[in-house]
């Protein structure tokens, strides 16, 4: 490996960091990276975070988020910001493109190269590089295993096999949809090696050099580290048992019982052509062309196995998710970086036919414009602004943004921050949190207060002085006799999704006389 | 059909309400609905409930309550008007007509009603500008026997929440002008004795300016 192609793939990482590190604030935080930032808070102070099997996915989201919060500076959970956290799938959405040099020697230079540069700008990459959710880290992890499983089959080395087994095992505990992958992975080998049969019936066929002790390695590897997130390192034994049960209501909201269920073709709008009313198109079709030029040559062109399984594999797990009926934009991530490794491919073959200098000069030109392109989407869906001045990470006109928390709901926490501060009780004023529906992420914001409740009805007791309210509910606090109440606002949550707050006149009295005068 | 079903059951209800207490609803004659066609922007930054298009349920009153402000003389914290004339406040004009639509400047304005004598009031009704589906900012009614509003002051309404108007903080909420139903904003005035009701308000989501097509007092003579 020269050091011109390392120095290329850092200043790969480079420009993929530079757009994923700025303004990691500038989202409000999703309702699932609420509960995943609450669900560290478990393990942060109380040290006693355990796996769910019903929901919040795996433990290894929040032990890989303990070396930014002990980096943050401080002990205190309050003074965690979002960047404390979304920094974490930033670091491995940015490995991606570092995992390539383990992939480069077979799957070639020029192609590293080239998927490293889709990975560092692509809108759907770049985008959930900076959620805080466990999807970045599966596809890392599936990457690291994969990757090393392939060079441990061709080099035999037992530190192959070591990777495999820590890349194999973080899978397993970072999400339950890692089995598609596996399974992707299985039916790729199969496939492939069918496919080459037929193709290339005489052609030497990639032979297995893998020692046993190295298979024991790598499974007693994954094993341990699987057992060892499970059972928060080994003081909740029935995470070991909840590893499998989760695999029940995860099956069953697979299979259509869901809110998210959408029709298969979901993933592709996003991904290749997405246009809102008065929202600008979205496309990441330049890597589809690419990833399909790359399939093409993977299947017909020379026999190179490492193409053919991986154009395979992506194939199988474009199904897979294609398939299954529940489906959120970020679980394309895993099918998408396939396709990206195939868009290098294809890349690469579209150079490599340009036989003349001038025209391999125009398709590379060509080639770096789209890319530059798919860089330019990605600093919109980030950092841009729509016509009225929503930001469009947190705008449906984006195609990544899926029941994004409205940046409405950050004046309803201004507000009820600034009571707590003429409130006699500050922090430990008494909120109450009312909502049938998911009221998340109210609660990470609202995580400085020390008398917090939430409920999914009116609770049948007096009114406190803090009320955020469900609009469904139709509370009406401020109708109630005696008029202890009024309602300041309606807030929305999420699209659909309002909040009414409730204040106790006393103590809206004194937030009032905070406010400068208004002009006339 | 389930609209009709319900508002035979509100009546009738109403009905055996009204006899149990001598109290009947009130005859009010509402204007027809403004908004035709493609809706605008409804606007989001209010403490008022959602708009719709439901039927206000039947106001009691005592028998014999009839609107006592018609035709009574109007006078405005604004006597330079940007449109219209202040009595057409009372004329019983109340379509959402342009020519119908008296125009305040911007500011926290008021225009006051004299009824001409002491009266318990039950119910105040007004309509601002309702041609589209706004929201008029620090609304507050009041009635009294002075007509300087220095003594006996009563507030029936006051949704100015940050006490902007510094008439004091007010606890109801906002409302839209609701050009769907065009039943207009109606407050309990719980048969307060006054003669002069004072409506104040501080533009609204679509301008600074402030609008009035009618204002209605219920009630019966005191004496």
């Amino acid at each position: 490996m020269n050091r011109w192609f390392l120095a290329t793939l850092a200043l790969l990482a480079g420009i993929g960091l530079a757009l994923r590190v700025p303004g990691l604030r500038l989202r409000p935080m999703h309702n699932d990276e609420g509960v995943n930032a609450m669900k560290f808070r478990a393990l942060w102070v109380n040290n006693n975070y355990k796996y769910d099997p019903n929901e919040f996915h795996g433990p290894t989201l929040p032990y890989m988020t303990l070396p930014s919060a002990w980096a943050s500076g401080t002990h205190d959970f309050n003074q965690f910001t979002e960047t404390t956290f979304r920094i974490v799938p930033v670091v491995f959405g940015t490995g991606l493109i570092l995992l390539l040099l383990i992939l480069a020697p077979d799957f070639g230079k020029m192609e590293s190269l080239w998927a490293g540069a889709i990975i560092a700008v692509s809108p759907a990459m770049v985008f959930y590089s900076r959620y805080y959710i466990h999807e970045m880290l599966l596809v890392f992890f599936t990457a690291l295993g994969f990757f090393s499983l392939w060079r441990w089959v061709n080099t035999n080395r037992w530190g192959w096999a070591l990777t495999a087994g820590i890349g194999l095992g973080l899978m397993a505990a970072t999400k339950e949809t890692f089995v598609f992958a596996v399974a992707a992975l299985v039916f790729a080998i199969g496939s492939s090696a069918v496919w080459s049969r037929w193709r290339e019936p005489g052609a030497s066929r990639l032979k297995w050099q893998g020692r046993a002790t190295h298979t024991v390695l790598l499974a007693a590897t994954a094993l341990a580290i699987a057992v060892l997130f499970f059972t928060s390192f080994f003081t909740n034994k029935q995470g070991l048992l909840d590893a499998v049960r989760t695999y029940g209501p995860w099956l069953r909201r697979a299979g259509g019982e869901t809110v998210h269920a959408h029709p298969w073709p979901f993933y592709f709008q996003r991904l290749f052509w997405f246009h809102s009313a008065g929202g600008p198109v979205w496309s990441e079709a330049f890597v589809g062309v690419l990833a399909a030029v790359g399939f093409l040559v993977a299947l017909f062109g020379t026999l190179r196995p490492l193409l053919r399984l991986i154009a395979f594999y992506t194939f199988w797990l474009t199904l897979i998710y294609t398939v299954v009926a529940y489906k959120t934009p970020w679980c394309l991530l895993g099918f998408y970086h396939g396709m990206i490794l195939l868009a290098g491919v294809g890349a690469a073959s579209v150079l490599r036919a340009c036989k003349k200098v001038g025209l391999r000069t125009a398709a590379g030109l060509a080639l770096a414009i789209g890319v530059a392109q798919l860089g330019w989407q990605a600093w919109r869906g980030n950092f841009g602004l729509t016509q009225s001045g929503v930001p469009y990470c947190a705008s449906p006109k984006n195609p990544y943004v899926y029941s994004q928390t409205s940046p409405d709901i950050l004046r309803l926490l201004g507000i009820v921050d600034a009571l707590a501060h003429v409130s006699p009780d500050g922090y430990n004023t008494i909120v109450e949190v009312i909502s049938p529906q998911s009221y998340g992420p109210l609660p990470w914001y609202l995580r400085r207060f020390n008398k917090i409740g939430y409920w999914d009805q009116i609770p049948d007791q007096p009114l406190v002085p803090i009320m955020i309210v469900s609009a469904d509910l139709h509370a009406a606090l401020d109708e109630r006799p005696g008029k202890t109440h009024l309602m300041a606002g309606y807030f929305q949550l999420r699209p659909n999704v309002f909040m009414e707050l409730y204040v106790s006149t006393a103590l809206w009295a004194e937030y009032v006389k905070t406010l400068p005068p208004e002009p006339d | 059909m389930n609209k009709f079903l319900s508002l035979g059951v509100l009546a009738l209800a109403a009905t055996f309400q009204a006899a149990a207490q001598d109290l009947q609803p009130l005859p009010l004659v509402l204007p027809p609905p403004a908004m035709k066609g493609t809706p605008p922007m409804i606007p989001t930054d209010t403490t008022a409930l959602p708009l719709n298009d439901k039927p206000r349920p039947p106001f009691l009153a005592p028998k014999g309550a009839s609107n006592v402000s018609l035709g009574k003389p109007v006078s405005a914290s604004d006597t330079n008007l940007i449109s219209g004339d202040l009595q057409q406040i009372t004329d019983g004009h109340k379509q959402a007509d342009q020519e119908n639509v008296v125009t305040l400047r911007k500011g926290l304005r008021w225009v006051q009603i004299d009824l001409q004598g002491e009266y318990k009031l039950y119910a105040i009704l007004i309509w601002h500008d309702f041609t589209t589906p706004i929201v008029f900012r620090d609304v507050i009614v009041q009635v009294s026997d002075d007509p300087e509003f220095k003594t006996g002051v009563t507030t029936l309404f006051n949704n100015d929440q940050k006490n902007s108007a510094g008439l004091g903080l007010g606890s109801d909420r906002e409302y839209f002008e609701n050009s769907l139903t065009g039943a207009g904003k109606l407050i309990d005035a719980k048969g307060t004795r006054a003669r002069y009701v004072r409506c104040y308000s501080k533009g609204s989501t679509a301008d600074a300016l402030n609008t009035y097509i009618e204002v209605e007092a219920w009630g019966l003579p005191a004496s």
